[in-house]
């Protein structure tokens, strides 16, 4: 909002929603006014300095627009024709719609008395722009978790999580630390060393509730040794289905310049989880080396098939 | 610059307060800042009816009496200007800015954000002890929001440069019938001109913009459209029988309707849209999974199976 904050019409659009706003909050701080609207108080001073200039056609002072601000609060009188807020424009009811969406699938299903309120609300909403087109928002995966666990793979600190085990249905507490992103076709992980489990465990994203900043600090060298090895070079090379392979893979730089046939090299630091991207890939992506992967490929691939054919 | 605000507002003002249309003559006599030869004025006006269209502002266009043919008169109708949601409780204030606050960050937060400060105008304190704590947000993108939503609205077809499969880069035109998330990615659902058909875009599969179809023709979304069916590809679901290893595979077990305990092994019942995807899951669970069914899904395991051996061997 604030990027074009000085071009006319959102000045306009400003001062038509200041006088409402104004008349809803009298004696607000000129600070908080600026600061609610999204523009510097020297921006705001010059909108309520227009504004006061304002009013029904006479002008007088009988007519304009009666505001007083400059003791640092703001109060409106005499402003009656624009009392009402403006109705939100289609863009905005979207927004909104979007939202309400949003947290009505956040809700738990107890709280029916808010779902019905949302649904009446949503009825409004799409009431007043004439919204034909159908609109659903499921809760994103928390941005704020995504980054804290990035800042703690680049640092090596170790983090307090709560993790919602889908097998066991329950919510524990572990203190993990985590080494290295990893996703499948459907979700993204992250694998990490988990000090409860004294072993290495894969945590889906989506189900980490909670992560801050570890209290008990888990030693990264420590861990690392505890690793088979360090991340491990992988050679691939894509036959097909690009755009799947780009996505499953999240090659860096520039990947506008993938074709079939194309080689990269990629690490991780676990062979089972390359064995199982590789499998999942069917025959679209080829793992070159390590030899010994690429023979397990084979050997692990024809005992499943022998799995299938046996019977 | 800031003449030209003082002068829409002015004009806002004079609209919105007159009962009966007044006519342009009236508003260069009476609106302050309209200057210059009646050409000028003329301009001005026009520019001016324009600017507060765009504003979402609607004018209204009349006559004095129906039974003369007058000059033509403008009025800004309260009813049409004035954001009427009907009775807006502190509750109904707290969800909507729950809504609103769910975009921070996220493409359209200074549309929810604006709406938000209308709505708290409306003199109506905001109850949010009332609602569970929770703060959900939705995910970013790189689309810009802003012909999509014109789009859904006013039903006009989008385009856009989808990148398929195999990377190639198409020029698709899409009638817009919905916008969803779905595990953190955006997605429009519509009617694709070329395919003849509906179809689901990805928004992070979109190189560029959207854009408005220069050939766009307004279109109808049919009644029966279901865009939690379609998404979830629920009309046509695929059901198979796998073994899964006791305490392994939770992906599939989550996904299982059914669950049988066979010894060694537990038997599942799953149903799913995409025989491709459900493919690549079970591939993912090596000797964990194995299909038991005699379907599509057993052939596109073993064929894919088959290809892993020639490939590598």
């Amino acid at each position: 909002m604030a990027k074009n904050s000085t071009s006319p019409l959102n000045k306009v659009a400003r001062m038509l929603d200041l006088v409402p706003y104004l008349h809803a909050h009298q004696g607000i701080a000129l600070e908080t006014l600026a600061q609610n609207f999204g523009v510097t108080e020297s921006e705001m001073n010059a909108d309520l300095t227009t504004l006061w200039m304002c009013g029904l056609p006479g002008y007088t002072p009988l007519e304009l627009i009666d505001l007083s601000f400059d003791s640092g609060f703001v109060t409106i009188r005499n402003a009656q024709t624009l009392e009402n807020p403006r109705s939100l424009n289609k863009e905005e009811a979207i927004a909104l719609l979007l939202g309400l969406d949003l947290v009505r699938s956040a809700l738990s299903v107890e709280r029916e008395d808010l779902i019905t309120k949302i649904d009446l609300l949503s009825q409004r909403l799409r009431g007043l722009i004439g919204l034909q087109a159908q609109l659903k928002a499921e809760p994103a995966i928390d941005g704020s978790i995504r980054s804290t666990i990035t800042r703690s793979i680049a640092s090596g600190t170790s983090l307090d999580i709560r993790y919602h085990s889908l097998y066991a249905d329950r919510i524990s507490q572990r203190t993990i630390l985590p080494i290295e992103w990893q996703n499948d076709a459907f979700h993204e992980y992250v694998f990490a060393y988990c000090d409860q489990a004294q072993s290495f465990r894969t945590f889906r994203l989506d189900r980490i509730q909670y992560a801050n900043e570890g209290v008990k600090k888990l030693k990264a060298e420590k861990v690392s040794q505890m690793i088979e090895s360090p991340a491990r070079a992988y050679r691939i090379r894509i036959h097909s289905h690009l755009r799947a392979a780009r996505e499953l893979f999240e090659f860096e730089g520039d990947d506008k310049e993938l074709h079939t046939g194309i080689e990269k090299e990629i690490s991780s630091f676990t062979a089972e989880w390359m064995r199982r991207m590789i499998f999942s890939a069917g025959a679209s992506v080829e793992l070159l080396s390590p030899e010994a992967e690429r023979a397990d490929i084979v050997s692990n691939a024809r005992a499943l098939l022998a799995l299938y054919e046996g019977k | 610059m800031s003449r030209k605000s003082e002068r829409l507002v002015n004009l806002t003002i004079a609209l919105l307060a007159t009962k009966r249309f007044i006519t342009k003559s009236e508003i260069f006599r009476t609106v302050e800042g309209y200057e210059g030869s009646p050409e000028t004025k003329e301009r001005m006006f026009e520019r001016d009816k324009d600017d507060l269209r765009n504003l979402g502002i609607e004018i209204e266009v009349g006559s004095f009496d129906p039974l003369f043919d007058d000059e033509a008169g403008y009025r800004i109708r309260p009813e049409s200007y004035a954001l009427n949601l009907a009775d807006i409780s502190g509750e109904d204030l707290g969800l909507l800015s729950l809504a609103a606050e769910a975009w921070r960050g996220a493409a359209l937060d200074g549309a929810a954000q604006s709406a938000l400060l209308r709505l708290s105008s409306i003199g109506v304190v905001s109850d949010i002890d009332s609602l569970p704590a929770m703060t959900p947000r939705l995910s970013s993108s790189h689309i810009s929001f802003e012909t999509l939503t014109t789009s859904i609205t006013s039903r006009i077809p989008v385009t856009f440069n989808y990148i398929a499969a195999d990377l190639s880069i198409e020029v698709r035109i899409v009638d817009p019938y919905g916008i969803a998330t779905r595990n953190g990615h955006w997605y429009l659902v519509g009617f694709d001109h070329k395919r003849e058909g509906i179809r689901i875009f990805r928004f992070d599969r979109i190189d560029g913009d959207i854009s408005k179809a220069s050939k766009g023709k307004s279109y109808e979304i049919p009644k029966d459209f279901d865009l939690v069916a379609q998404l979830s590809g629920a009309d046509s679901l695929l059901t198979s029988h796998l073994d899964i290893r006791k305490g392994k595979a939770h992906v599939l077990r989550h996904m299982a309707t059914k669950v049988e305990d066979v010894g060694e092994w537990d038997r599942i019942s799953i149903s799913y849209p995409d025989v491709e995807r459900m493919i690549k899951l079970v591939l993912w669970h090596g000797s964990d999974a194995k299909v038991i069914s005699d379907d599509g899904l057993r052939t596109g395991v073993v064929q894919a199976l088959h290809e892993l051996v020639s490939l590598h061997g």
